[in-house]
């Protein structure tokens, strides 16, 4: 028996959860100059959406441009730990006021992900605060790219794996619309048939 | 930047490597300028990854040179051999995908260490492996458990009473009986069937192998059963994200179900055995418990009674990758009323 995936020229499923580490290499994002701009003083970006658009995968796309900054989350938040370099805070909603008041007076610069708008709260603590909302930027095109880059980074050595075709993709942007991890989701399930497929186990 | 490449090929790619057989191949290490490595690591790593997080664990790394220079534009070789580790088997299921690696690494100081990863197919081992077969027993008193739910509902109905001025206070009381009825569910299953012992002849078996089960019951009065059933569950487990966006799933692998008695009075004058051995289903999804990702076994005997409570009993089995074995008998015997 080949090693799972291997029949279809792939490593692994490729719309499985990437680790953290390598997020940032598959994201495909626009996130231009914010690196620079958040260097740039006592600047905030906030990525502003509800769950599963992408928020995180633009702050650790955002961290591989910045490797000097510190990303954190939120449940491992250590107050004493931020210094004034940038601070890149995943779920900062789910940090208690006060303490985000104290990581809000620390820090240098913030990126952060958050579902509620925190832009009152940030400019009361002195910072330039820039929105902005991954899922404003997810177009059929985009989940292409995306597809595109998850397989490529799965491939076997020189295989040509199986790509999912535009009019796939096109349903499932009708579908699921701007949410990314449930359109990633189903991505995942049909691959994993493909590959039950392929064993001959369906 | 690493001034060097490493690559790895095994002695025998594509072939399955038995597991706890040993792995041979060889490290190139291709350098761009010259290079001194304090080591040259090879490691074993089972990699979980899939629908949830990815998790990794070693199992165990060999240092296969040290002091290692390679001048700039050349390469040089070094064979290692490594033990492989006794399982978990490679996998692919609905949720999780189960790799075996070797990893080299070469540990330059003062730069991020280049490192190369091949995975390889970990199958069932060769020769036969010996294991805890690690018995389990449980007697069930049937008088002692109703006793102990009567104090808790009891308690239950008093505290009701005593807040029953309050608002909602009823809502509470139902609530509240409604959990002690259902987890007293197995002790009002046991009024009627009696002190129960059950026995597995192991909890720690090998995939094809059986799991030997014995069942007494010792009605207080004549009982008719609808049957009597060992299931064998095996499900895979993966969760993702953390904190509030954590999310759990789970897929049923399979379930076997196994028949021990079908239907019966059970008579009150002498203990009552069922005796079986329960095949456990040849499959690589062996036991695996690996932060995010787990498959777990779990054998589930089932007592049905018309008209009352079901009687069961849940134990979770370890199954281990290892070639067939004979398992002794598992006995169990009742003490006196």
């Amino acid at each position: 028996m080949p090693l799972p995936y291997a029949r279809l020229g792939l490593r692994c499923n490729p719309f499985g959860t990437v680790p953290d580490d390598d997020v940032g290499q598959l994201a495909v994002t626009r996130l231009g100059a914010a690196g620079r701009w958040l260097e740039g003083g006592r600047r905030a970006l906030q990525f502003l959406d509800p769950p599963g658009r992408g928020k995180t995968t633009h702050l650790l796309a955002l961290r591989r441009t910045m490797p000097e900054s510190a990303f954190v989350r939120a449940r491992d938040l250590r107050v004493a730990a931020v210094s004034r370099r940038a601070l890149l805070l995943d779920d900062a909603h789910l940090v208690a006021g006060w303490r985000r008041a104290l990581c809000w007076t620390r820090a240098g610069a913030v990126a952060l992900t958050t579902p509620r708008d925190l832009t009152r709260e940030l400019r009361l603590f002195g910072f330039e605060v820039r929105t902005e909302r991954p899922s404003a930027a997810w177009t059929p095109e985009r989940l292409h790219a995306v597809v595109t880059r998850r397989v490529d980074a799965a491939r076997l050595h020189h295989a040509r794996g199986p790509a999912p075709d535009a009019a796939t993709l096109d349903a499932l942007y009708c579908r699921y619309g701007t949410d990314a991890r449930a359109t990633l989701d189903a991505l995942y399930f049909d691959f994993q048939h493909r590959e039950a497929c392929a064993h001959g186990e369906v | 930047m690493a001034k060097c490449r490493l690559s790895l090929r095994f002695e025998n790619p594509g072939v399955p490597v038995p597991a706890g057989d040993e792995i041979r191949g060889i490290v190139t290490v291709e350098a761009d300028d010259d290079v001194t490595a304090d080591a040259l690591i090879v490691e074993c790593r089972t990699r979980a990854s899939g629908w949830g997080n990815t998790n990794v664990t070693s199992a165990g790394k060999d240092v296969i040179a040290s002091g290692v220079r390679v001048s700039a534009g050349t390469s040089e070789e070094f064979p290692f051999a490594v033990r492989a580790p006794d399982g978990p088997l490679t996998f692919s299921g609905q949720l999780i995908q189960l790799d075996q690696l070797v990893r080299a690494r070469a540990d330059i100081a003062w730069t991020i260490d280049p490192k190369f990863e091949e995975r390889y197919e970990l199958a069932r081992p060769a020769r036969p492996v010996g294991s805890d077969r690690a018995p389990y027993t449980r007697i069930v008193r049937a008088r002692r458990s109703w006793n102990r739910l009567r104090i808790g509902t009891l308690i239950v109905v008093g505290l009701a009473l005593w807040l029953l001025p309050f608002p909602y206070s009823l809502l509470g009381a139902a609530v509240g009986l409604g959990l002690a009825l259902l987890v007293g569910k197995n002790v009002i299953a046991a009024r009627k069937l009696g002190d129960i012992a059950v026995a597995l002849g192991a909890t720690r078996v090998c995939a094809g192998e059986v799991v030997p089960v014995t069942i007494v019951i010792r009605p207080p009065e004549a009982v008719t059963i609808d049957r009597i059933v060992a299931t064998i569950d095996c499900r895979e487990s993966a969760t993702r994200g953390s904190g509030s966006d954590r999310q759990t799933k789970s897929e049923e692998l399979l379930s076997e179900e196994t028949v021990l008695v079908d239907g019966g009075m059970l008579d009150p004058r002498e203990p009552f055995t069922a005796e079986t051995s329960v095949p456990i289903p040849v499959s690589d999804a062996c036991s695996v418990s690996m932060g995010s990702n787990s498959i777990t076994w779990k054998l589930t005997l089932r007592v049905a009674v018309p008209g009352w409570p079901d009687w069961t009993l849940s134990r979770e089995l370890e199954v281990v990758p290892a070639t067939p074995s004979e398992i002794g008998s598992a006995g169990v015997a009742l003490p006196p009323r």
